[in-house]
């Protein structure tokens, strides 16, 4: 009795026509049927009810795969800097200061980024260069959106500066492990020299019209891409 | 082995896998995982290793173990290890197989995919109505269940 209360249910809003052939739909993209994309997307839907932290800061189209992905892999706080290393027991408690010797500091992505005279300093000169000025945030995740963000501008300067942030940190992140491993170090000015030529290798190797050279690039870089 | 898939055999046997996870592993060597940069490692394992298996998987469904087999040996080498050398894996598997729009890196599930290929031919068997292949299974298998 009640699977009959229930088929009436489903039938009542049911018009049957004499014209149309019987077709097989499937619901949930009606108009093309069964996709195994779609499907595929849907499965992986229910899995997604735990993600945690979304950012597109990562993904820029001029900046080479491996940038990104250890770009995503420090958002997530998954560097393998020395306190993750000890969380992870591969190295002791006492050997996880930073590297470049500036006082008793452990060696976190935000003292890598921020709070490190060396590194942070590199950040700054970058600024200087490139004729930005913000306050300084505590955290890496709003160090990029202020980087990015808070000079405004329409979206040529926001992906500019989107390049400019991957680049330091890229330069960044390659003089630490120089550092540590390689015992070779150099100073602000190089590794800054060091980010104007990555990022206008990366600019050029995508716009193959880039017409600027060194000299222009080092001196206004918003004037050679048009965005001053 | 017939037209690349084996034939006979039974699909929930991990023995009939054998020749997928041989394959998997062939085109992993030891230099690929070092020399190539986390950029390299990841356009490898999407494009090439995780399609490796997809054509056994559009036809069979594939025991619980053998998903995990095929994601361990995908996982050790995206994190630069090698078959007697594991490295630490810093991000879970589940956040990279997530779609970059969400916070991962894109990377297919089997699992799932395995599922979504499957469903394929229920649905051909509900559309494509004059299919040979139908004609041979329902002459096979009978028809019942109202299909």
């Amino acid at each position: 009795m009640g699977l009959v209360v229930e088929i009436r249910n489903l039938l009542t809003n049911v018009t049957l026509q004499d014209t149309e052939l019987d077709v097989w739909l499937w619901q949930p993209n009606s108009g093309d049927g069964y996709i195994i994309h779609g499907v595929y997307q849907m499965l992986m839907r229910q899995e997604m009810h735990n993600h945690d932290f979304v950012s597109d800061a990562p993904w820029h189209k001029s900046v080479p795969l491996k940038v990104s992905i250890c770009v995503w892999r420090l958002l997530r706080n998954r560097w393998p800097t020395k306190d993750n290393l000890v969380r992870r027991g591969v190295i002791t408690n006492d050997t996880q200061l930073c590297v470049i010797g500036c006082g008793k500091k452990n060696e976190t992505i935000d003292h890598l980024i921020i709070h490190c005279p060396i590194f942070g300093d590199l950040l700054q000169q970058i600024k200087t260069w490139i004729g930005v000025f913000s306050v300084d945030p505590q955290q890496v995740m709003d160090h990029y959106y202020q980087f990015v963000y808070s000079s405004g501008g329409y979206t040529p300067r926001r992906s500019f500066l989107h390049l400019i942030w991957l680049c330091g940190i890229w330069v960044l992140w390659n003089e630490r492990n120089q550092r540590l491993f390689a015992n070779t170090a150099r100073t602000t000015v190089p590794l800054l020299e060091k980010v104007k030529i990555t990022s206008l290798k990366w600019l050029k190797a995508k716009n193959v019209c880039f017409p600027f050279g060194y000299h222009m690039w080092w001196q206004r870089p918003f004037v050679c891409l048009g965005i001053g | 082995m017939y037209l690349g898939l084996p034939f006979g055999g039974d699909a929930r046997r991990l023995r009939f896998w054998d020749p997928v996870i041989e394959r998997l592993k062939s085109r992993l060597s030891e230099w690929k995982s070092r020399n190539l940069s986390y950029g390299g490692r990841l356009i490898l394992l999407k494009s090439v290793l995780s399609s490796l298996p997809v054509y056994a998987l559009s036809f069979f469904r594939a025991p619980a173990s053998i998903i995990s087999t095929i994601e361990s040996i995908l996982i050790n080498f995206f994190w630069g290890g090698r078959e007697d050398h594991r490295k630490i894996a810093w991000v879970d598997w589940n956040s990279i197989c997530m779609s970059k729009g969400v916070g991962g890196l894109g990377v297919r599930r089997l699992q799932e995919f395995n599922i979504a290929l499957l469903g394929k031919w229920c649905w051909r068997c509900l559309v494509d109505r004059e299919g040979l292949w139908l004609k041979v299974l329902t002459s096979r298998y009978g028809v019942s269940g109202g299909d």
